[in-house]
């Protein structure tokens, strides 16, 4: 890897780690209980979430990844941004109001409500735990390797310091400072794609129809970059990647968190437009004029290319390479700290959310019964981040290398088909049992992680065996209606047997 | 007699109804991707490299946040008043 390290992008770096611990600084001086220490104490407004929320979905994964996808397959990179934003309308429209309205601190309150909550917190966290630690191992192999090549650091050493700084941060700020750490990367992150956007555009004359006929006559797929089609995926395997994403969005622990954090209702609904505003924003940018000016000016540039013809650094390199083309080593620094500071937030967000299903489901309501004091369940919290800040760094470790793609199709099929069946089931079916609840999460939880394990991203990719024995590599297609169908099944019979026997 | 049933939240409608629309719209987007994905290569105007495929894919980020905005416009002050005591301030 023949990267030069980049002054400007060090000083870059440096000023982020230094602004994201002076708000942990700030925030840590108003973080005493467990509404502050879960949900800000309930008093972020709209606006504010509505960007920290942007800021949870838009990972170092839609920026670097969604410029590189669009570099290599073409118009299909769209396939894995729309259904984000039917996400986000399927959480508005169905979970915010009543999430809010049910809910103290995690997904689970809600969920439990009305149902025996000892099994349903137990499954619940389990499922968020398995949701949360597969994303931060994602996030922590993307860190790893991007500060890797950035700085040339030792990969372990990369992933130890992404580890150190999370743990910092949400142990002693919380969910505020996790929140304003949020914030300030959506920010800057707006801020350096939109400035990158114009410097890629200036390079045509603003016009996007020279930007595009570049883009064209450079890619191996011609006049077909902008069809569908470059993913090869089938219809079917299309379907299910949107279910995932679309039931996989409202189905995210760390995500449903954040309507804890604001007032009310009708606050946690209006903070949903602000943030999918601000994420269709960027969308348009990534996907419609960062990634056809990636292929412009990445595609057959020497500066970037390797010996054997590819792009240095991988293709989710080619939004760094972008700026360095377009706006020199200022802008490239600039970016680089943007995916830094994406990185740092989003698992901060993972840390709060999977450190609060470890104090508040498991440690307070299924060991100690309900009867922690508030005192006793900020320390477990707080060691709980300590602990799931181990898991993240040592996962990272273990798993540096490997593709990480099939980790981000399967923590979304886990969350559309466990998290999601469960939550809206006991909030709107009545007639659902324990029984049921548990039933359906476990098929939904076992479901989505066979199938992925037989299907091409594990048993073929990485187990390195020839033909897969599911064709599907995103099962959510399958496990999402088992998940909702298990439930009433079982909640069915059990009622059944129930009047039966009285 | 069979037990009797929990006591659970109230549908939104209104998001329920714009929630299938959105779902719809998504299947029309990819049945068109995948049944006549020439339409995405239809150019704007001739000569031109902008296509269809700029316009659809625009749309597609649009419209969500136009029935985002849909599903809250007439949500009443008073939800204001349900939320959870926990966690307020």
């Amino acid at each position: 890897m023949s990267f030069t390290v980049s002054p400007v992008a060090i000083v870059f770096f440096f000023a982020v780690i230094a602004v994201t611990l002076g708000i942990t600084y700030w925030a840590a001086k108003r973080s005493h209980t467990t509404s502050e220490l879960y949900a800000a104490g309930g008093r972020i407004n709209a606006w504010q979430n509505g960007w920290a929320v942007a800021g949870d979905i838009l990972s170092a994964a839609v920026l670097l990844g969604g410029v590189g996808m669009f570099f290599t397959s073409g118009y299909d990179a769209v396939l894995y941004a729309f259904p984000v934003l039917m996400g986000i309308v399927i959480a508005l429209g169905l979970v915010a109001g009543p999430m809010r309205r049910l809910g103290r601190f995690t997904f689970t309150d809600a969920a439990a409500i009305g149902l025996s909550p000892v099994p349903i917190r137990i499954i619940a966290a389990l499922s968020t735990l398995a949701v949360l630690l597969m994303y931060l191992t994602a996030q922590m192999l993307g860190a790893g390797g991007l500060i890797q090549i950035l700085f040339g650091i030792p990969f372990a050493v990369a992933v130890t310091i992404v580890g150190l700084l999370m743990v910092i941060y949400v142990a002693f700020g919380g969910m505020l400072a996790t929140t304003w750490v949020q914030i300030t990367k959506a920010v800057l992150l707006v801020t350096g794609i939109s400035l990158l956007g114009i410097l890629a555009l200036a390079q045509t004359d603003f016009s996007l129809d020279q930007l595009y006929a570049r883009a064209i006559s450079v890619h191996r797929l011609g006049a077909n970059l902008m069809q569908p089609g470059g993913l090869g995926l089938s219809r079917i395997e299309a379907t299910s990647l949107t279910m995932a994403f679309a039931f996989g969005i409202p189905g995210m622990p760390h995500l449903l968190m954040r309507f804890f954090t604001v007032p009310d209702p009708v606050t946690a609904r209006r903070s949903l437009v602000v943030g999918i505003s601000v994420m269709a924003f960027t969308f348009v940018l990534i996907y419609l004029v960062l990634g056809p000016a990636g292929v412009a000016f990445v595609t057959d540039n020497p500066a970037f290319a390797t010996a054997s013809g590819g792009v240095q650094g991988g293709t989710n390199m080619v939004v760094l390479h972008l700026a360095r083309s377009v706006g020199g080593d200022v802008i490239f620094g600039l970016i680089a700290a943007v995916a830094f500071a994406t990185i740092l937030a989003v698992v901060s967000g993972i840390t709060v959310a999977a450190a609060s299903a470890l104090s508040h489901d498991l440690y307070v309501h299924v060991f100690a019964r309900g009867r922690a004091d508030e005192r006793r369940e900020t320390i477990i919290f707080r060691g709980s981040c300590v602990v799931i800040g181990a898991a993240g760094i040592g996962l990272g470790i273990a798993f540096q290398g490997q593709n990480i793609l099939f980790l981000t199709g399967l923590l979304f099929s886990i969350a559309a088909s466990s998290c999601f069946p469960m939550l809206v089931m006991a909030m709107f079916w009545s007639r659902l049992t324990t029984a049921g609840a548990v039933a359906g999460g476990a098929v939904g939880l076992g479901l989505s992680v066979g199938l992925i394990i037989i299907g091409p991203s594990v048993w073929v990719q990485v187990l390195g065996n020839a033909v897969a024995i599911i064709p599907l590599s995103q099962p959510a297609i399958i496990s999402v209606p088992a998940a909702f169908a298990t439930m009433v099944i079982v909640s069915w019979l059990g009622r059944r047997t129930k009047t039966v026997l009285t | 007699m069979s037990s009797p049933a929990r006591e659970v939240q109230p549908l939104d409608k209104r998001g329920v109804f714009f929630a299938v629309i959105v779902i719809a719209l998504a299947g029309v987007f990819e049945t068109v991707m995948y049944s006549a994905p020439g339409v995405f290569a239809r150019p704007l105007w001739a000569g031109s490299a902008l296509t269809l495929a700029l316009v659809l894919g625009f749309l597609s980020f649009l419209i969500p946040v136009v029935i985002a905005w849909l599903i809250c416009r007439k949500d009443a002050p008073s939800m204001a008043s349900q939320s959870n005591p926990g966690t307020r301030p």
